[in-house]
């Protein structure tokens, strides 16, 4: 049997209980959704409030009024006739490629983020559609380049590998499961735990 | 005056908390009632404790008696389209009894301001340089920003809109966040899954 057939029955045989334990972990993460905030309106305040106050502490380098009139917006529901509840709230401008000329929230070690949240507005308050959050850090900073928290929508074809709510690790082509996080609970991450453990002290 | 939106006022506020200082923002008329929702908001937002709303319609009198029992919270005073010349006068005279350990925002018109400004020059005075011109929030993505959003995933996913409509409504697209995102910037969230 040459190596190549081996690994191949390996395979067959170890994948369906793999893909059942892992979406067996993605009913966990996703049974453990964070606490609906009441309305839209208070999600976004919710996360100005925080996001001014990280510039008033100076955590942000940007300033209040970016947050307000700049960064901060939510789309517009009425002008473009959603089903109600249906919005996007977005932090900085759209940026597949990494491109630092483009609005974004940029904190005091310059890490630089901005992030997308789909939510739909219901009885029990908001849900959360679908997320795309992304931190960058610069050279100094040392690895991963960047950490991007992802939750897709449901019926997403990723659901069905366990991973509709992932984290790619510093690259495109890797990612692993992650727990839903309240938008705050990302934001928070950005603003005070993603840095290095020890500036003094970079490990590879 | 410069102008100001409710949300950049309120953490204006926020960081005068503990003064008594006088706000005055400017709306028209018919748009009031909106400028003080919009500030109520706010307010519940920025500054994070209680905020009361006062109606000044019923003259002076009411009006000291309300706001010394609430000394210590942010006050939004409204109703004072009506008032006359007299009325004005009064609070002139009794300014002084209206120290506050909180700031207060009147929400008037501009003729209310332009009487203000006549009858009551002592306590426009005491407004001094905080006369604001509310303008609506802008929170909301305008319609070049939406385009912007729109171009940039038309250029990054190679497809039009009409492609990406077609492609949710036949249910077989892989929906990542962007296309979601995509979907609900042309106002056809409808299209997206619900949840289980």
């Amino acid at each position: 049997m040459s190596s190549g057939s081996f690994f191949w029955a390996r395979e067959i045989s170890l994948r369906p209980q793999i893909e059942s334990r892992q979406r067996r972990l993605q009913e966990r993460l996703l049974d453990a959704i964070p606490t609906p905030h009441a309305n839209v309106k208070k999600c976004l305040s919710d996360i100005r409030r925080l996001l001014i106050t990280a510039c008033d502490e100076g955590v942000l380098m940007n300033t209040k009024l970016d947050v307000i009139r700049g960064l901060l917006k939510h789309s517009d529901e009425p002008r473009q006739m959603n089903r109600p509840g249906t919005v996007a709230i977005v932090g900085g401008e759209k940026n597949f490629h990494r491109d630092l000329e483009k609005a974004h929230f940029r904190r005091n070690d310059d890490a630089w983020f901005d992030f997308v949240i789909t939510v739909r507005e219901g009885e029990e308050g908001v849900e959360l559609v679908a997320y795309n959050f992304e931190i960058r850090f610069p050279d100094s900073c040392g690895p991963p380049p960047f950490i991007r928290f992802d939750l897709n929508p449901p019926g997403h074809p990723n659901e069905e590998h366990g991973v509709r709510s992932h984290v790619h690790p510093g690259t495109d082509n890797y990612s692993m499961p992650s727990p839903v996080f309240d938008p705050i609970e990302i934001l928070d991450l950005f603003l005070s735990g993603l840095a290095p453990r020890n500036p003094e002290k970079r490990r590879r | 005056m410069q102008a100001i939106t409710a949300v950049e006022l309120a953490y204006r506020i926020a960081i005068q908390r503990e003064t008594g200082d006088w706000i005055a923002l400017i709306t028209s008329a018919d748009r009031s009632e909106i400028a003080t929702g919009e500030i109520l908001n706010a307010l519940g937002e920025a500054v994070e404790d209680q905020v009361t709303i006062v109606d000044a319609s019923r003259g002076t009198r009411t009006l000291t008696h309300q706001l010394l029992q609430i000394r210590e919270n942010v006050a939004v005073v409204t109703g004072m389209s009506n008032w006359t010349v007299e009325q004005w006068q009064q609070l002139d005279g009794v300014r002084s009894r209206l120290t506050r350990k909180a700031p207060t925002v009147l929400v008037i018109s501009e003729i209310v301001a332009a009487n203000l400004e006549i009858n009551a020059p002592n306590f426009a005075s005491w407004v001094g340089g905080n006369f604001w011109t509310w303008i609506p929030n802008t929170d909301s993505l305008s319609v070049e920003e939406t385009e912007r959003r729109l171009d940039t995933l038309r250029t990054w996913a190679g497809k039009s809109d009409a492609e990406i409509i077609a492609l949710a409504e036949r249910g077989d697209v892989a929906l990542g966040p962007q296309y979601v995102e995509w979907l609900v910037l042309l106002g056809k969230g409808d299209l997206i899954a619900p949840s289980n």
